[in-house]
């Protein structure tokens, strides 16, 4: 009964069903959503743990392949993360209480200057969705407020974002403050104009150009 | 031909901010006007800058000194649906501003140089007001409402190409960004089926139309060319985009602009790679009689100015052999 509970979850997720009251998936309308399963698997003594592992983070690996093989498009993203907030508030309490534990904890932001937060929100979700810690600092983050959360999160990696071929340019100074705290900071970039050759001339430690391959690279060779 | 999407690199030439650029229709001008008589290019665009329509209507802008206007986006309310049924964009002081633009730049070119205007098409302005996650999720959630948002807007859009068509554009380019992260079914559905009800407008005024947008397009280029523009403008290879491929699916009847990435090449390159991309490109392409050498999107501020000298050299260079 809790497995098919939890694969259940696992396709209001990867589907996108918020709660009992959203008409979408119009196929599934009516039927208990993420938030309520979530709620009774919890009510029935399940491990946090294995709801993040074993549902929330199936659901969401299911609809990023998806997207990565052009099945799926960002509205599904979108939608499928909306899904997993829902799941995720009421499991909230069991990570600060220590009781779930996430993989680790990146520190996200659109760098300074651009104010473009969807590619930066699609990392985050993803992430969370693989059970990561997202310290999200928002859009037009300063080196000087990446080197703080930095300093505040040992252990923490950087995710720095960028939509602009103007604001790019800010991630080697915001790479570098971050690097002089501790060399042992990852420093990973994305955005739309960004390539390759661009990370490596910055010094950073890796370009994903979505945040299906962060995911796949952070599960294969862990911080 | 050869019509790089360019015009803030022209603001290098004369000195001053994007700010001022996009705000005073003499100083775009001018930033226009360095790049045509400069490059030569056979079509010259404006700045481009998707805040005007949304700024016009009364969203709150945003205009950085080196940057592009960007908006603020808003909960769309009753309010704002009566508001924007009482709001002429024909009256509104930038909209103005980028026509008289226009005016300045057909009066002042030879004839030779076709001049451009943009224009947001409906769904990506309806994006720009809402923001871009929430019209994503729209779509799924309630694909009514914001339907009904897209359809208030496509008069506001005809308007501000009328204004941009009286001041002397001879083709308008009709930008999308927002809609590449759409599926083929919804692109359809929110973005294609309303720039095809603003094509007819452009083309009963003998402008052509140009259907542009970013990103990777393989999944709805078929549904672009079913529009009925002129042309369509795509992004590069390093957006996923092939555009041999597109060309050889397409009808030729359909112009086919692109594809150099403005970004990894005309931007962070050199010279020498942007001469070999241009003669790579255009191996390539440069046998579809209905293909115009461009950008794949529109080129940075900062683009060196040898680079594009590079790619209109090179790409007239071909012309000429051709």
């Amino acid at each position: 009964m809790m497995n098919e509970k939890l694969k259940l979850l696992a396709i209001c997720i990867e589907r996108g069903k918020v709660d009992s009251q959203t008409s979408y998936p119009p196929d599934m309308q009516g039927q208990s959503g993420a938030s309520e399963l979530t709620r009774e698997l919890l009510d029935e003594d399940v491990d946090p743990n294995d709801i993040l592992a074993k549902a929330l983070m199936v659901g969401m690996q299911r609809i990023g392949d998806k997207f990565g093989n052009g099945q799926a498009f960002i509205p599904d993203l979108l939608i499928a993360a909306k899904a997993m907030y829902a799941a995720m508030a009421h499991l909230k309490p069991y990570f600060d209480s220590g009781a779930a534990r996430h993989k680790g904890t990146i520190i996200l932001g659109t760098v300074a200057g651009d104010l473009h937060d969807i590619g930066k929100n699609l990392v985050r979700m993803v992430m969370e969705g693989d059970g990561w810690k997202v310290i999200d600092l928002g859009t037009n983050v300063s080196a000087e407020k990446f080197v703080d959360s930095v300093r505040s999160n040992p252990g923490s990696m950087v995710g720095l974002s960028a939509l602009l071929t103007t604001t790019m340019l800010n991630m080697g100074p915001i790479t570098q403050k971050v690097k002089e705290l501790n060399a042992e900071t990852k420093v990973f970039v994305g955005g739309a104009p960004l390539s390759q050759q661009f990370c490596d001339k910055i010094g950073a430690d890796g370009y994903f150009p979505d945040p299906q391959s962060l995911v796949r690279h952070l599960n294969t060779k862990p911080n | 031909m050869v019509a790089p999407l360019m015009g803030l690199p022209g603001l290098q030439m004369i000195h001053k901010s994007v700010k001022l650029g996009q705000q005073n229709s003499k100083i775009h001008f001018q930033t226009i006007r360095s790049l045509a008589d400069t490059f030569k290019p056979d079509i010259v665009f404006p700045m481009m800058d998707l805040s005007v329509e949304a700024n016009a209507l009364g969203l709150p802008a945003l205009f950085p000194e080196g940057d592009a206007a960007s908006i603020r986006a808003i909960t769309v309310d009753a309010p704002f649906f009566r508001s924007v049924k009482t709001i002429d964009i024909g009256a509104d002081g930038r909209a103005r501003s980028y026509a008289e633009t226009i005016r300045l730049l057909r009066e002042h070119l030879p004839g030779s140089i076709r001049v451009g205007a943009y224009i947001s098409a409906p769904y990506t302005l309806a994006a720009q007001i809402m923001g871009i996650s929430k019209a994503g999720l729209a779509v799924l959630m309630s694909p009514d409402k914001i339907k009904q948002l897209i359809e208030l807007l496509v008069p506001v859009i005809r308007q501000y190409a009328s204004l941009q068509i009286d001041a002397g554009a001879d083709l308008v380019c009709i930008l999308d960004p927002g809609a590449a992260l759409l599926n083929p079914g919804q692109f359809d559905e929110f973005a294609v089926q309303y720039v095809a009800s603003i094509v007819p407008l452009l083309h009963r005024h003998r402008v052509d139309s140009i259907y542009h947008v970013c990103g990777n397009t393989m999944h709805v280029y078929k549904l672009m060319a079913s529009s009925g523009v002129t042309a369509l403008s795509l992004d590069s290879r390093e957006a996923g985009v092939n555009l041999t491929e597109i060309a050889e699916k397409l009808n030729d009847d359909i112009i086919l602009m692109g594809n150099l990435d403005p970004s990894g090449t005309l931007l962070q390159g050199n010279e020498v790679q942007v001469r070999h991309e241009v003669n790579r490109l255009l191996a390539e392409m440069g046998k579809f009689h209905n293909f115009i050498l461009s950008s794949g999107c529109d080129l940075p501020k900062n683009t060196p100015l040898a680079n594009i000298k590079a790619f209109m050299e090179t790409g007239r260079k071909y012309h000429y052999n051709s």
